[in-house]
């Protein structure tokens, strides 16, 4: 009774002798197997980090994580309680006012520029658009000195603007290439129909094409937000002490790895909460979007 | 179809066009001038011409950073693009396996670097690492060593987390792209005889060769970019045996203060990845043109 999914499984592949059929299975069971150690590897680093958090701080520094789950007695709640003693928080609302309006200004200026690449013919468009792909493999940090330089002069050296205009800067070439190839598809009668009733350019972007986008305008937003929730190099050049993001708390942190393990341990945790929530509610978009943006 | 207004299509385009000049077109060109000097980005700065250039390819830690980026970039083929290939085709075979195997996978896509360097401490860690106990629990004393922290064992210590942060991301890319082929093609090959190892390596990998060619550009100019991998788990130490591109500049610039000699290894860093990139769309393009 037990096999009789695994039958109906098999009902369709081809006679084979009992010997083939045989190895087939052992073959599959070894995948199987195989698939599962895979995952495992894949899972236990993370799975340590949780157990690092939750356990005492004089266990950590002196046994292996692993060592928890013989001795339950060792886990604790404290080393969350430490961390937001030390004003883990506000560098957590950094990150919050970093990366919301980093991803929005991203998608509405690169959504305005794609259409025009997609739809409007204009002088100079394909140049235009060749300028913007090649900008895609450029380096950042080609441009870290200068712009360092320039916020001086503009006196936002340090600020969160600072940190939020440097990733909607770098943001841009691909999020314009992403939803141009996005735009490109959409069927040219909806958007010539739009034109007899009547509707200007801008109509026919606010009430036809962006709605028809929202898959990948969705899937660019999450990829923006998991770059600039994620960055450091841009925070470490740009934000300071005050208005520095988890991820520049968590490094500064781990400079003197050792000694504060309890309070590295939940931070690292907390810091990845959101990014796996938001993966959980739109998993299908990160297809959608990887598809778009690099198979098209 | 023209426009009404011929100023509109610039207006559409004028914010980002805007933004990439001041942030993007106009730092590049600064940092080209900057390479000319030397300056400590404060008061005078000196024209040394081609000077900066120079003293870069005669810096032993320079070269050897495009030596240790280059291992890198070779060894995260293989672990990242390769390994995600053979998963997705096995996903691809079992009709995309189990939700949980590629949540597991693709979950260190999302962590930030720096989260991902203290769960590899854990693993890499001398005293109580996973990676130490696992080979003292079989018996190997003999093997166990501060993986990071060793010169000969911490690039490729640093290749694995790579490879076990990006390979779900090539596998979610290649699965994505296997779906898309039609069922009859495979079903024709499998009528034939061939088997499904035969199948993939014959049928699916060229079916989607253009994802594998894209993974691999990516793979190449983001490896040549990689900065918070090596930054957070070696800075580029012990000494110097991590050390890549991005990691010098960033302390030649900004711990040495030494702007103009790192504005000249930042384009130096910039034409070899753009080179690369030309290099590779012109073979694509060619063989494109031949297929």
């Amino acid at each position: 009774m037990t096999t009789a999914p695994v039958d109906s499984g098999l009902a369709g592949a081809p006679r084979r002798g009992v010997l083939g059929r045989i190895v087939d299975r052992a073959g599959g069971g070894l995948l199987q197997v195989s698939l599962i150690v895979i995952a495992l590897f894949w899972l236990i680093p993370t799975l340590g980090l949780l157990v690092v958090s939750i356990r005492g701080e004089t266990y950590n520094n002196s046994s292996g994580w692993w060592t928890a789950f013989t001795r339950p007695a060792e886990l604790t709640l404290e080393n969350y309680q430490n961390l937001l003693a030390t004003g883990f928080t506000s560098s957590f609302w950094n990150t919050v006012l970093i990366t919301v309006p980093a991803t929005v200004l991203v998608i509405g200026i690169a959504a305005m520029a794609a259409y025009a690449f997609a739809w409007i013919e204009f002088p100079g468009r394909d140049l235009l658009f060749l300028v913007v792909i090649a900008l895609l493999i450029v380096p950042i940090q080609i441009a870290l000195i200068p712009i360092a330089r320039l916020y001086g002069t503009l006196n936002i050296a340090g600020s969160i603007l600072g940190v939020v205009l440097f990733h909607v800067a770098f943001g841009l070439p691909f999020a314009v290439f992403l939803l141009r190839n996005f735009f490109v598809g959409i069927p040219r009668e909806l958007l010539e129909a739009a034109r007899m009733d009547g509707a200007g350019e801008w109509k026919i972007f606010a009430t036809v094409v962006f709605p028809l986008a929202a898959p990948a305008v969705a899937s660019l937003g999450i990829f923006q937000f998991l770059w600039v929730w994620n960055d450091l190099l841009v925070a470490l050049v740009f934000a300071d002490t005050e208005n520095q993001p988890m991820t520049k708390a968590l490094q500064s942190q781990m400079r003197q790895f050792g000694t504060n393990v309890d309070v590295l341990a939940p931070g690292a945790f907390l810091s990845l909460i959101i990014p796996l929530v938001l993966f959980f509610a739109f998993q299908r978009y990160f297809v959608q979007g990887m598809m778009a943006g690099s198979v098209k | 179809m023209r426009p009404h207004k011929p100023l509109t299509p610039y207006l559409f385009a004028a914010p980002a066009l805007l933004v990439f000049a001041f942030a993007v077109l106009a730092p590049v060109l600064a940092t080209g001038a900057f390479s000319l000097t030397e300056w400590s980005g404060f008061g005078p700065m000196t024209f040394t011409g081609l000077g900066n250039y120079v003293r870069a390819l005669g810096d032993d830690v320079f070269v050897g950073s495009f030596l240790h980026v280059t291992l890198y970039i070779v060894v995260t083929i293989v672990l990242e693009v390769a390994f995600g290939l053979v998963l997705a085709g096995v996903l691809a075979a079992r009709r995309g396996g189990s939700p949980w195997f590629r949540v597991a996978l693709f979950t260190p896509v999302m962590l930030p670097m720096v989260v991902v360097a203290v769960l590899w401490s854990f693993v890499y860690n001398g005293d109580f690492g996973l990676v130490n106990a696992s080979l003292s629990a079989i018996g190997l004393d003999g093997l166990t060593r501060v993986w990071l922290g060793d010169p000969a064992t911490a690039l490729l210590a640093v290749c694995v987390v790579s490879g076990w942060v990006y390979a779900g991301f090539y596998m979610a890319i290649f699965y994505a792209a296997l779906t898309q082929i039609p069922p009859e093609v495979i079903e024709a090959a499998r009528l034939d005889g061939a088997g499904e190892a035969r199948i993939f390596a014959r049928v699916k990998v060229p079916m989607i060769r253009n994802a594998v060619e894209v993974c691999l550009l990516l793979c190449v100019t983001g490896g040549f970019q990689t900065f918070d991998l090596f930054y957070v788990l070696t800075g580029g130490g012990p000494y110097n045996a991590t050390e890549i591109p991005t990691t010098y500049l960033t302390r030649v610039v900004f711990r040495d203060g030494e702007v103009g000699y790192g504005s000249a290894m930042a384009v130096l860093m910039t034409a070899v990845v753009v080179l690369v990139g030309i290099v590779f769309m012109r073979l694509r393009r060619g063989r494109g043109a031949e297929a």
